[in-house]
């Protein structure tokens, strides 16, 4: 209200929530004790130079490395201050304090999770070191729980729960029962898409070499075939096979010369806004039967088809004995795109 | 005092604490205090906030200089 606590958070680094919250128990437990120590503490500290507490206050604990151990300190002395309220009988009620203690820790872990999460979206200022999905999703659930055990501790000390009891036992129990009679499946289920999706994932990593091997050694070995006659040609196809091979191996394959075909073929596709593309590319060579090509020819199976299918795309291959080939290849974005979130 | 020496202040509250506890206790079992139960609580509860309480302000103090 009058910015003490936000002032005093932002002058220890203790996240303004977890204070807030602190406040708020101790000031209801005590009868208003504490809000008269809120109004001394108003009256008697400075005002802060600068920016406003207040915006400050909320992203410091993320960047504070003791951030949780001063917060769990605060907890503690606010649960130390309120048994001792209790002991000199400054006490409204047990029914109504101690729901409200887990309410409050609950709400504050949940406030604290969904906070994190909009400034790691706003990125201003960006966290040093941003919390784990997990660390958050346990955070989440803890708070659940302390929100959920609040509440039902509270119809149970004002003997509110009596009715629902039963229900809720009885929904435990069916819970439980087929929890135990559907976790191996569940479990066997998981293992088995994990399974699966690694197979899935060594199989096109598989096809990916085998489609570069094809277009890269296989071709230069056929080419080496023909022009066994001239040592200088063979030595130099092999130099150029051995540079791309060991480009490949860096994971530097995608540099290309700059003027060279690929690079002009690169450029271009960098251009491309619309979202979809489709390529032709058609020749006037003898053409072949689609149909008769051998099992284990990979050149039109693997590093044509498969790889624009891989990639979220098609292709379409086209070609009559005589008549030359026509090989069709379209893409777009959000298939690509759905392919790349698939893998 | 040696010049130069630092005190760590988590180690010092640790320390009062517990010598603050250890003459509860010891005032108890002399008759001079008649120390409850909920007493105890209140006492383990504070000398245990304040020690993760300045740890963690120390801790954050450190990291805060290091920047």
């Amino acid at each position: 209200m009058a910015g003490v606590i936000a002032g005093i958070a932002a002058r220890t680094g203790i996240d303004v929530v977890a204070l807030r919250i602190a406040f708020v128990i101790a000031a209801v437990a005590s009868g208003g004790l504490v809000l008269l120590a809120y109004v001394v503490a108003w009256v008697a500290l400075t005002p802060a130079d600068g920016p406003s507490t207040r915006a400050a206050g909320p992203v410091r604990l993320p960047s504070v490395r003791g951030g949780w151990r001063a917060a769990t300190g605060v907890a503690l002395l606010t649960l130390s201050a309120l048994l001792a309220f209790r002991e000199l009988g400054i006490w409204w009620s047990d029914a109504l304090v101690w729901p409200l203690v887990l309410a409050a820790f609950g709400a504050a872990a949940l406030w604290q999770r969904s906070r994190a999460t909009g400034i790691e979206a706003e990125s201003v200022p960006p966290a040093p070191r941003a919390p784990s999905r997990v660390a958050d999703l346990y955070r989440g659930v803890f708070g659940v729980l302390l929100v959920i055990g609040a509440a039902l501790l509270f119809l149970s000390s004002n003997h509110i729960l009596g009715g629902l009891r039963d229900a809720a036992l009885t929904a435990v129990v069916v819970v439980v029962a087929l929890s135990l009679i559907l976790a191996p499946f569940l479990w066997r289920l998981g293992r088995n898409l994990a399974v699966e999706r690694a197979e899935r994932i060594r199989s096109q990593e598989r096809a990916e070499l085998a489609a570069h091997l094809h277009d890269s050694v296989l071709q230069t070995l056929t080419l080496m075939q023909k022009r066994a006659g001239d040592p200088r040609e063979v030595a130099a196809l092999a130099r150029r096979q051995e540079r791309e091979l060991r480009e490949w191996l860096a994971g530097d394959g995608n540099r290309t010369t700059e003027g060279s075909f690929a690079a002009t073929l690169r450029a271009a596709a960098e251009e491309v806004e619309d979202t979809a593309i489709e390529t032709f590319v058609r020749d006037r060579g003898p053409g072949f039967e689609l149909a008769a090509v051998p099992r284990d020819r990979r050149g039109v199976r693997e590093s044509i088809v498969g790889r624009m299918e891989r990639a979220g795309g098609q292709a379409e291959v086209r070609s009559i004995p005589g008549g030359g080939t026509e090989v069709g290849l379209s893409i777009s974005r959000d298939q690509a795109a759905g392919e790349r979130e698939r893998r | 005092m040696r010049r130069g020496m630092r005190v760590d202040l988590v180690s010092l509250v640790s320390g009062a604490a517990t010598a603050a506890l250890g003459a509860l206790v010891l005032l108890d079992s002399a008759g001079a205090l008649d120390v409850s139960l909920g007493w105890v609580a209140v006492a383990l509860t504070a000398a245990a906030g304040a020690i993760f309480f300045v740890s963690g302000l120390v801790d954050g103090g450190t990291k805060r200089h290091d920047r």
